[in-house]
């Protein structure tokens, strides 16, 4: 799920195709929005590789086929060539002459430390930021042999073709080593060979403390891969000496087996190992040079910001009003507080039936002498005939849970425009609760009606 | 392909909870909700959008005020059936204007452009003939309709609501608007698009658009959190170079910006992971940080492992916390010693508890001012209050992080109290299981020594998410 985003050369090439043709259209499907949905935490470069998947008819292959075909042949081509080249070049340094006396020194010099010395320094070059001379390089060594190896095209900038070259250079000092101790191996399965070692300026024991330097690591785990003192000795002059018993020779076997075994140990510490950890490195830098490019792009920022656009969901338009504060309603009118009178003129059930309401009366033991219904479903011009024809003092049931709404008020208005005309009303609660109202909805209906503003309406205080 | 975006229309008699569905369907804690019958005066809308196309609009309207006599004027006007939408147009026409009709005009208006009826009613009321107006009125548009019945109170008058409401829609629904989680949401989606068959499409992306952002909501929630545990864990407090040894009283002065800068931390985070589910006019509170004495007073160098102040670290992560700081638990002494600090003693009686959130003795601050000579010449001094060395921190302060970001993730759009959150001492303790709590103690280590960040953060993003996407 928090894979680090790795590119490969296929995808960067066809999304590096798709940002920088101007023809293709910048179409995003539902679909393609759906697929971005599946992961809330992907990565840009998530999200343009599949941008690049989604897309990819419209990628001309053939030319990526083509290009990428080249990167690999190079590769190839790279890597037999130094293989062959290792492979001859150890075959010749162990053949010091048709006795099969072999240099130490030379093969030691230019089979190891040549090599390391030249790959660190040029992962350091690769890795070190613009100096004259590494432009120089660039420009001499590098740009070259990429046009040789890539035809330079136009899709892939220079740091990412760089890096490509880069990374073809390890692993062709890769198949170069891997030549030479192929060598190393086959001469010594196939022959008796004669170490030996010659030198104007350096003596025996400045060359075993040299040796015993160079194993270092791995002196304790192996000691008869470095050559002792006596070794050493024993096999100064070899080289040139006309004299050697060959049978003395091959009944110390001690001699030439530290020997090979010191320079095999070399081989693998200071050959392979190093090579490995650059050609990791080298791929490593590679891949970052290929999302760097990728990231850096104009295009590409573009389309992240598309997907980004269009595939953000909003659930409601923001507005910017402020929250209102609730004014309270209370505090503008004061409701009149009604006690039941001693005579009604009228009882009215508000959106009750005649049934329900009479059920009410019995309960609350209340009458009157005139006990009609209005609201609910009483027809319109039966509610306006009661409006005209109601004087008196009256008393409407409602029900406390239901709010008052405008025809409510309406109705109570009309009938308060005969200024002698009082109303009190009475809120009920559900028959189950034995009708008693809540409190909470008292108050609403009170608020409800002291905005009516008039003295003969109340509401019955339960 | 989905340029006919369906409107959906919440009408019903005043304080309903239309505008609370409105609210937790749109994820939009300023629609106006109140026990105040007619609060929504003006019809607004809320669309559901992906990038900048729309789903589907919800429409929030006021309540009917006059149903009997707009639907009386309705059929004086009525010439045959088959024109009832047209005569109900005009009736939107010609009342425009009128003061009478003025909610019945409001709420009509997106009805009669086309969108479908959401009928919205209280279950927890009994049914009553004089609702029968309003679905009349609604009838005559002829638009694809359906009920919900949202139970406000305690009472169960659903049954009678249903007989009602059968007669006049195919499609009646339950649906909670305070404790609906996503899923009952998505389901009265589906309810929606039954309404009309062309709408499926559209909701079915509406629908897995409402999953993708829920999904991206907790992500975001918990980057947010790991932000601020990284910060809190990491922070100190530093004074500028001193001479002479520091007094006692700045030491509290240090230690109690120290903690007061703890607070705020924690404060913003909640604050922006509110912003993250979209209640932005929430005001919560949570409560201050209980430790009690002898959780974080203890000296931890005599027998603090022992102590019920280890609690959480002691019993599986001590071993893995020996491994990534290089010094054994069992060896206490090295504790404090450690790094190039030497530790100062204060007391912390004389502090007064005018500290909001940590409780002053809380976390023993006084284990935690170093002082550090920079360059012997000069014999000057930096004092220091932080970072926090005690591995219970992570715990505690995630597990307040994960209960606010819970009770926030699982709040209603449509509430509108306040949130306070009661806190457990020992929530921390059960809230994580042993490789939790080993790869927090771990996860703790690291962002103080700023060591494997990248994964450290992927791993605590990936703990909190499992603990606060509960559904
Ligand atoms: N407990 C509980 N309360 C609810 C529920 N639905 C709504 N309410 C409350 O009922 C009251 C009215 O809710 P609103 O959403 O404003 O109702 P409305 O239908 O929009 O009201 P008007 O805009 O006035 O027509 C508010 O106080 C809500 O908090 C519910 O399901 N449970
Ligand atoms: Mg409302």
């Amino acid at each position: 799920m928090f894979n680090k985003p790795k590119v490969q050369l296929n995808e960067y090439l066809k999304l590096k195709y798709l940002l920088n043709d101007k023809s293709i259209e910048k179409k995003i499907s539902v679909e393609n929005i759906k697929a971005y949905w599946k992961h809330n935490n992907s990565t840009d470069i998530d999200k343009l590789l599949q941008y690049s998947e989604q897309n990819k008819q419209y990628v001309n292959m053939d030319k990526i086929d083509s290009l990428e075909k080249k990167v690999f042949l190079s590769l190839i081509t790279i890597m037999s060539l130094m293989f062959i080249i290792g492979l001859s070049m150890g075959f010749s340094l162990l053949s010091h002459d048709d006795t099969s006396r072999v240099n130490v020194t030379s093969f030691f010099f230019i089979m190891i430390i040549i090599p390391f010395l030249f790959s660190t320094v040029s992962f350091f070059y690769s890795i070190k930021s613009k100096t004259n001379l590494s432009k120089w390089i660039e420009e001499n060594i590098f740009m070259p042999i990429s046009k040789i190896l890539l035809n330079s095209s136009t899709i892939m900038p220079n740091d990412v073709v760089k890096s490509i070259v880069f990374v073809k250079f390890q692993q062709g000092s890769l198949a170069l080593l891997t030549g030479t101790i192929l060598a190393l191996f086959m001469t010594l399965l196939a022959k008796y060979v004669i170490f030996g070692w010659e030198s104007t300026i350096i003596d025996t024991s400045s060359l075993q403390s040299f040796i015993n330097f160079i194993s270092f690591p791995w002196i304790f785990c192996c000691p008869n891969a470095v050559p002792s003192l006596e070794v050493i000795q024993d096999s100064h002059y070899y080289l040139s000496s006309n004299i050697i018993d060959l049978e003395a020779l091959k009944s110390n076997t001690a001699l030439s087996d530290s020997w090979w075994k010191f320079l095999g140990m070399s081989l693998i510490i200071y050959g392979f190992i190093p090579r490995f950890i650059l050609l990791y490195l080298s791929n490593k830098i590679y891949h970052n040079a290929l999302v760097d490019n990728i990231l850096n792009d104009k295009n590409a920022n573009e389309i992240l910001l598309l997907i980004d656009n269009i595939s953000h969901v909003t659930t409601t338009e923001l507005v910017n009003e402020e929250h209102k504060t609730k004014e309270d309603n209370n505090s503008i009118f004061e409701t009149n507080k009604k006690t039941i009178p001693h005579s009604l003129d009228y009882i009215i059930g508000w959106s009750h039936t005649k049934e329900i309401l009479e059920l009410i009366l019995k309960h609350k033991n209340i009458t009157a002498s005139h006990i009609e219904i209005a609201g609910g479903n009483v027809p319109i011009d039966k509610e306006d005939a009661l409006i005209a024809s109601i004087e008196g003092s009256i008393m409407i049931f409602v029900d406390s849970w239901e709010p008052p709404q405008k025809d409510f008020i309406n109705f109570v208005s009309s009938i308060l425009k005969n200024k002698d005309n009082s109303i009190s009303i009475y809120p009920i609660g559900m028959a189950d609760d034995n009708y008693k109202p809540e409190s909470k909805n008292i108050s609403i209906w009170k608020n409800k009606i002291s905005t009516i503003n008039s003295s003969n309406i109340g509401i019955y205080n339960v | 392909m989905y340029d006919n975006y369906p409107s959906f229309v919440l009408v019903g008699h005043p304080n309903k909870g239309k505008s609370s569905i409105v609210s937790t369907l749109a994820y939009d804690d300023s629609v106006e909700v109140s026990d105040i019958p007619g609060e929504t005066k003006k019809t607004k809308y809320h669309p559901l959008k992906v990038g900048d196309k729309i789903l589907y609009k919800i429409y929030d309207t006021p309540g009917f005020e006059n149903a009997k006599r707009a639907l009386s004027w309705l059929e004086k006007n009525e010439t045959t059936s088959r024109e009832h939408s047209k005569i109900l147009k005009r009736f939107v026409e010609e009342n425009k204007k009128s003061s009478e009709f003025k909610e019945e005009i409001e709420l009509l208006n997106p009805i009669v452009d086309g969108g479908a009826i959401i009928y919205v009613v209280d279950g927890s009321t009994p049914y009553k003939e004089e609702y029968e107006a309003e679905m009349r009125i609604l009838s005559w548009s002829g638009n694809p309709s359906m009920a919900i019945i949202n139970k406000i109170g305690n009472k169960d008058y659903t049954n009678g609501w249903k007989n009602a409401l059968n007669q006049h829609f195919k499609i009646v629904r339950e649906f909670n608007p305070m404790n609906a989680k996503l899923d009952e949401k998505l389901k009265l989606l589906d309810a929606f698009s039954a309404m009309n068959q062309d709408w499926e499409s559209s909701i079915d992306y509406a629908k897995e658009a409402l999953i993708h952002n829920n999904d991206k909501m907790f992500y975001n929630t918990a980057k947010m959190i790991e932000e601020n545990i990284r910060k809190s864990i990491t922070y100190t407090v530093t004074s500028s170079l001193i001479k002479t040894d520091i007094t006692d009283k700045d030491k509290i002065n240090y230690e109690e910006q120290y903690k007061k800068d703890l607070i705020r931390f924690e404060k913003n985070n909640q604050k922006n992971v509110q912003t993250i589910w979209g209640h932005n006019r929430l005001d919560s509170s949570m409560e201050k940080f209980k430790f009690s004495d002898e959780l974080f007073s203890g000296d931890f160098s005599k027998d603090g492992l022992i102590k019920k102040s280890f609690i959480i670290v002691s019993s599986v992560a001590s071993a893995s916390l020996a491994g990534a700081t290089g010094f054994a638990f069992s060896a206490p002494t090295s504790f404090l010693d450690f790094g190039a600090t030497t530790t100062l003693t204060t007391t912390l009686s004389t502090v007064g508890g005018a500290v909001v959130g940590f409780t002053t003795s809380a976390i023993g601050y006084n284990k935690f001012i170093n002082s550090t000579t920079i360059g012997k010449i000069f014999s000057k001094k930096r004092f220091q209050v932080g970072p926090m060395k005690n591995y219970n921190f992570i715990f505690i302060l995630s597990a307040r992080a994960i209960q606010h970001a819970v009770a926030i993730s699982t709040r209603s759009h449509a509430k509108r109290d306040n949130m306070n959150l009661n806190t457990n001492e020992n929530s921390a303790e059960n809230l994580f299981d042993d490789t939790e709590k080993k790869e927090l103690a771990k996860i703790s280590v690291n962002f103080r020594k700023d060591k494997n960040i990248k994964k450290s953060t992927e791993k605590y993003i990936e703990i909190i998410m499992k603990k606060i996407k509960i559904i």
